[in-house]
């Protein structure tokens, strides 16, 4: 799992994806984040840390203001763990479907 | 304003077993196969596996001295043709996602066709995700968003 859960985690909270879907058109300041979401700008300032410990989002300075971005090499992450999740599962299952094979093929007088 | 378009990550895998054998393969035998030593709630301790085979039913890992550890959640039960299950194994709370598992005759075979779609939250979100409220993890896994590029 090692460098996933801190993803997941982040991904986990409601609040928190919809900060990331915002961030999609562009970066944002906090309090652009935080208009029109039902939690208070401490709250978002808060799920944003969340979000950047786990490689999601990106800050930089502009002018007086703090912007967010989306830092897509952390969504890939998370894909890249799906993905070799299902084929060590599946190198493991065809192996065991081929040796399966193989006895029933031995069973079998021909 | 955002895809719909949430699946990714798909897989696709022939093995030289009926569908039947193929799908029971995959579901009740599933311990004498699966990577425990790695891909498990426990690593290197679940003696059983457990498949309940119909829709609702939990899919769940157990070890040798009871302890449990759950995989998912059934949602279709169609043997030996397919099974849609919920997928969130020992990940942290609120995250989920969904398995599509098809198994079709291919010659003498079967293609193992695996569909695993964008990350929906459980619970009291699950709504909200229906009324497109909740669009987050369609990024997670979803196809490329083109606005977020030009960032």
């Amino acid at each position: 799992m090692n460098d996933v859960n801190p993803v997941l985690d982040a991904l986990g909270d409601a609040t928190r994806r919809q900060v990331l879907d915002r961030l999609r058109s562009g970066p944002r300041s906090v309090s652009e984040l935080a208009a029109g979401l039902p939690v208070s700008r401490p709250a978002v300032s808060q799920h944003l840390r969340v979000l950047r410990e786990a490689g999601l989002v990106t800050s930089r300075r502009d002018g007086t203001r703090q912007l967010y971005r989306l830092e897509r090499a952390g969504l890939e992450v998370l894909r890249t763990y799906v993905e070799s999740f299902w084929d060590d599962v599946f190198a493991a299952f065809s192996a065991a479907a081929t040796e399966r094979a193989a006895q029933a093929a031995e069973e079998t007088p021909r | 304003m955002t895809t719909t378009g949430t699946m990714t990550v798909e897989k696709a895998y022939d093995v030289p077993l009926s569908p039947a054998d193929a799908f029971e393969l995959f579901t009740r035998r599933c311990a004498e196969w699966w990577p425990l030593e790695t891909h498990a709630c426990h690593p290197g301790e679940v003696a059983e596996v457990v498949w309940e085979e119909h829709a609702g039913g939990r899919i769940y890992e157990r070890t040798a001295d009871g302890r449990e550890g759950e995989w998912g959640i059934v949602e279709v039960w169609d043997a030996p043709h397919r099974i849609v299950y919920r997928w969130h194994p020992d990940w942290p709370a609120g995250s989920d996602s969904r398995v599509d598992l098809r198994f079709e005759a291919r010659g003498e075979g079967t293609r193992v066709s695996l569909t695993h779609t964008g990350f929906e939250s459980r619970g009291d979100d699950a709504e909200r995700v229906h009324e497109g409220y909740d669009l987050g993890w369609d990024l997670v896994l979803g196809e490329r968003f083109a606005a977020a590029a030009a960032g």
